[in-house]
Formats: C-alpha cells, structure tokens, sequence
C-alpha cells in the first residue's frame, strides 16, 4: 500500500475505528475485500475512494456493523466489531447510538409512513419515550429545515428530500460518528449544497466523518484524509487528501481518473 | 503494483480506442429497416397491463392514506375501533335473524355516512361482496339442497320444473348473503378509516406478537415499493417495445416481470433490513403516537356494546 505525504492525524484523539488485515468475502458473489488496515481518530474527516465495485459500500457496511469481517480484526469504539458483541447490552445500543449511517439508496433506507415517524424511529429504539422523541424530532426539523415536509410520506418525496430525511433520521440519534455512501450521488447543485454545508457544520462540531465516493470533487470539501481502494479490493493507498488528489498515477491506477479526456463525440468510422 | 494498474489500464483504453467503430445496424436509418415489428400494423395491446397495474397501484395508494378525511370513525383510537368493529363482526355470525341483520347494515351504513367515506366504495362493496356470496349461497336455496316448501319454480321443457328454491333455501341464502355483507362492511369500515400503520400498532397494543406486526407493517411498506418497481419495470418494457405485440407474448412478458421483481425485492428487503438495524432496530416497531383512549372512544365502546347485546339478543 502506498502511502503518500504525512500521513499523521491527532495521535492523541481515540480510535474510532481499527482495522487490522480485514477481510471480507461474500458469499456468491466475487468482490471482496483483502487485507484492508487503517485507523480511523475521533474528529477526523476521511474519504473512501474507489471506483465502482471496489468496495467502498461493503468496508461501511463493516464499519457499520451490518457485515462482518471474514478474516482480520475490525474494532469499534475499542471493542472488536462481530455479531455478538454488535447485537448485545452495552456495547451494541451504544454502538448504534454513535455511529450512523446514510445508505447511498435513502428509499429503502426510509421506512415509516411520516416524516415525523421516520426521524423518530431511532431516538424511539434507543429507549426514549414518545414525548422525548417528539422534542427531538421538532428539534431536527427545524435544524434542517425540513418544515415542508411535515406529514409527507418518505417514499413520495424527492431524492433530495429523501437524503435530507434520511441524514434527519440519522441526527435525531444524535451520533457522533457518521458514515455516507456517495452521500451527494443524485442530488440537485442547491440540495448538493445544502448537504455539503451541513457537514462542515456538523464536522467544525466534532463529529467524525467517513465518506464513500468516487467523485473527486467531493474529497476536498468533505475530507482532510483519503483511503484510496483499488479495483483489486485491496487498500491501493492511504494519507492526506490534498496529495491523493495530486497522485494522477494513483488515481489512475484506481480508475479515479481517465488516462485522457473525451474524443468529443467523434467516432472513428 | 501502481505501474502494474497504469499498463493495464492504459491497455484497456487502447483497445477500447481500437474497438470504437460504429457497427452499419447502428447507423442512423439503416438500423430501423432491419425490424420487421417496426413496419407491422397494429394496436399494441400492452394497454391491458397498464390498466391492470394503474388499478393495483391506486388501490395501495388509497389504502395508505384511508383516513385523508376526517369523520367520526377516523378521529376514533384505533384500538377502540378493532374492539368495536370486530366485535360486531364476531356477533354477527351468531346473528340468523334476517331483520336485526338488515338493521345491523342499516347501522354500518349511518357509520360509512358518518365517516364520510365514499359511496362509490361502499357501492363497490356492495356490488362484489354480497354479488360473490350470493352466487355462492345459491344452490344451497334449490329444491336439491335444502328441501322444504316450493317458494319459486322455473318451468323445464314438457311441463317439467327445471328449478325449485324453497323457502327454507331462500332464508337460509338470504342470511349468508346479509351475513357475508355486514362482516365485509365492518372489516371496511376499520380499514378503510384507519391507516395500514395505526391499526397495526393498535393490534399490537392489544396483544398481537411484535414479530407478527413487524411482518405485516413491512409488508405494507414493500407492497408500495414493489408496486413502484412493477411500474417501473413496465415503463421500461413500453419504451423499448416496437410495433404490435401479441396477448401470449404479453402474458409471456409478465411471468418473467414477476421473476425481475421477486428478484428486486429480495434485494430491497435486505437494503431494508440492513437500514433498520443500522438505526438500531430492537425487534419491535415503536410510534410517536401515545394512546389515550377519550370520552369519544369510550361512548363508541359503550354503544357498540349495546348494539352488540340487542343484536345478540334478538339474533
């Protein structure tokens, strides 16, 4: 794995996330994901990137707690990541409280018949009482804003609304550690927007965000680190974001960039 | 290993470069002559489906927003409605008297007018329910099931009778066909007033096992999901037809379409499962919504309990 530029973070900030030669196979399916290492400190804002299929979605889904590793060790919040420790008291109502996770397709990741019912799904599970979760769900539509949509039913709205929803849905748990999935992927320029300034928002908070895509525009906004995946499954390189974005080689070499710009349209016969 | 990636790459965009070359069926009006179904008249017949699925998707659309307005029933704690309606229902299949059964129509009626909810349903219900049963109660009024007095005979050929209903079989029909009418209007008046997701949460308020409400509240949620991806995936099949089609070939097409579907939604079920454990599902649906039963509900339980008794009592 290439490692490019300082690749120092706060090393005094907790480990948030661990992975030691992490991997995962499903399966019938090809794709994996081979002897992936990094570490992830409170605070910190990183970009996963990759080319479609290299396993951007599946190494959230394990850092999410949905998947687990098939060989290496994954550890989150310190305590290592499988389905007995995700599924039991304390660790797993405390772990699904931290970390949230905005799944790339927000229409199955909405399913409650009101907006209202959708954003207080979590804070219900997490054991506060309906009056509580009534705050919090007002609290959070006006924190985005989604005053509009009140009584709408998720699955009507826009792609837009639906990923404003789905991140409402998330904050009202009040995580502090947020995962996205190509989180910006179908959005309108104004929604794109919105969404980019509330992350900056919620990362000048403290909270520390890990961001799936392959669009590079996005890297600068949202990330100071990059972990780049390469279309063998494996980590291709990991450091500070500005210098992935310099590496042509690297990214090339992930399918990040083409090797030349379009032919404009002119085909040879 | 980079330089490895780049060569192969740079490869790959090679050939690609090489391979680029229009094929002659893709150029511009050469293509289209080599489609026999392009030049076949004909009216394509997918409308049948079209229909078909208008007609489902309209019924999901109406189903999860029964309680759009707002009468009597609707403003009712849905657990007062399950206790009151469905009590009726379980009452009225004790009931054989065919007056206090028309009275107990007559009731549902006044509550469907009460509620606000549209004649054209009831209407529609009253045209398939009592028409299906009395179709199915039928042969049970014929002189050949249910003997007893000659009430009506339709002549045969040679001064034979073709068919006797006897009194006993056109009372014995008449209160199945009543009967089967009352039950389906209560059952409608619940659903129909209620939406899919209260009465489910109130079923479960009221003892039903959280797994089996679980099922039947994700069921509700796939049933619009999966009819959007229906449409969608014949969206796609109309744009991408040419000329006439054929019934067996239509009818050929949904088969396979119900094979993509039941593919897509194994996918959409598990995208569903993994959000809701990502959002620390618990095993049990909660709602924001803290039941009180009022002043209102109780007078409808009282009421419903009298009505209930009377019917009882003179059934």
């Amino acid at each position: 794995m290439a490692v490019t530029g300082d690749d120092a973070g706060d090393s005094t900030a907790e480990t948030v996330f661990e992975a030691r030669d992490v991997g995962f196979h499903y399966p019938h399916r090809p794709d994996s994901l081979t002897d992936i290492t990094f570490q992830v400190r409170r605070g910190e804002r990183i970009a996963l990137l990759g080319a479609n299929g290299s396993g951007k979605s599946t190494l959230l889904h394990l850092l999410d707690g949905l998947y687990f590793a098939t060989s290496g060790v994954l550890t989150a919040l310190g305590r290592p990541l499988t389905e007995e420790t995700v599924d039991r008291p304390p660790f797993g109502p405390r772990f699904r409280r931290e970390v949230g996770f905005l799944f790339q397709h927000s229409d199955a990741q909405l399913f409650n018949p009101t907006l209202e019912d959708e954003i207080a799904f979590g804070p219900l599970q997490a054991g506060l009482s309906p009056a509580e979760s009534r705050v919090r769900v007002e609290e959070t539509i006006q924190l985005l804003g989604l005053e509009r949509l009140r009584g709408r039913t998720p699955q009507t709205l826009s792609a837009g609304e639906q990923k404003q929803v789905a991140l409402a849905s998330l904050l009202a748990v009040a995580p502090s550690v947020l995962l996205l999935d190509e989180p910006t992927a179908g959005l309108d320029p104004r929604s794109r927007v919105l969404l980019l300034d509330l992350l900056d928002d919620l990362s000048a908070r403290g909270f520390t965000l890990i961001t799936a895509t392959h669009d590079l525009r996005l890297v600068e906004d949202l990330a100071d680190r990059a972990l780049v995946l390469g279309e063998d499954h494996r980590l291709a390189a990991e450091g500070p974001a500005t210098a992935i974005l310099k590496d042509r080689a690297l990214l090339l070499s992930a399918n990040l960039i083409a090797s030349r710009s379009r032919r404009g349209g002119r085909l040879d016969k | 290993m980079n330089e490895t990636l780049i060569h192969s790459n740079e490869t790959l965009t090679r050939a690609i470069e090489d391979a680029v070359s229009l094929p002659d069926w893709l150029r511009p009006g050469v293509g289209a002559e080599s489609h026999p179904n392009a030049e076949r008249s004909g009216r394509r017949k997918g409308r049948w489906t079209r229909r078909g699925l208008d007609g489902i998707l309209s019924v999901i659309a109406q189903a999860s927003r029964a309680d759009v307005t707002q009468g009597y029933l609707q403003r009712l704690d849905p657990r007062a409605k399950i206790v009151g309606l469905l009590g009726a229902l379980v009452a009225a299949t004790f009931i054989h008297s065919l007056p206090t059964l028309a009275a107990a129509y007559l009731v549902c009626g006044a509550l469907a007018a009460a509620s606000r909810l549209s004649w054209r349903s009831f209407a529609a219900l009253w045209l398939t329910a009592p028409t299906l049963s009395a179709f199915i109660a039928l042969p049970a009024a014929t002189q050949a099931v249910t003997s007893g007095v000659a009430f009506l005979t339709l002549p045969g050929g040679a001064g034979h009778p073709w068919l006797t209903f006897t009194a006993a079989g056109l009372t014995l029909a008449a209160r199945f066909v009543l009967r089967s009418a009352v039950c389906v209007t209560l059952a409608w008046l619940l659903a129909g007033t209620t939406p899919p997701h209260r009465l489910l949460r109130a079923f479960r308020s009221l003892g039903l096992p959280a797994l089996f409400v679980s099922m039947l509240e994700m069921m509700t949620r796939y049933l619009v999901s999966l009819s959007r991806a229906a449409e969608e995936i014949h969206l796609a099949k109309l744009s991408r037809s040419l000329g006439a089609e054929s019934v067996r070939g239509e009818q050929a097409w949904i088969a396979s379409g119900i094979g993509a579907l039941f593919t897509r939604s194994q996918a959409l079920a598990q995208e569903v499962t993994l959000a809701m454990l990502s959002r620390g599902y618990t095993g049990e649906m909660r709602s924001l919504e803290e039941p009180r039963l009022n002043r209102r509900d109780t007078l409808f339980l009282t009421g419903a309990t009298l009505l209930i008794a009377l019917g009882l009592a003179w059934r």
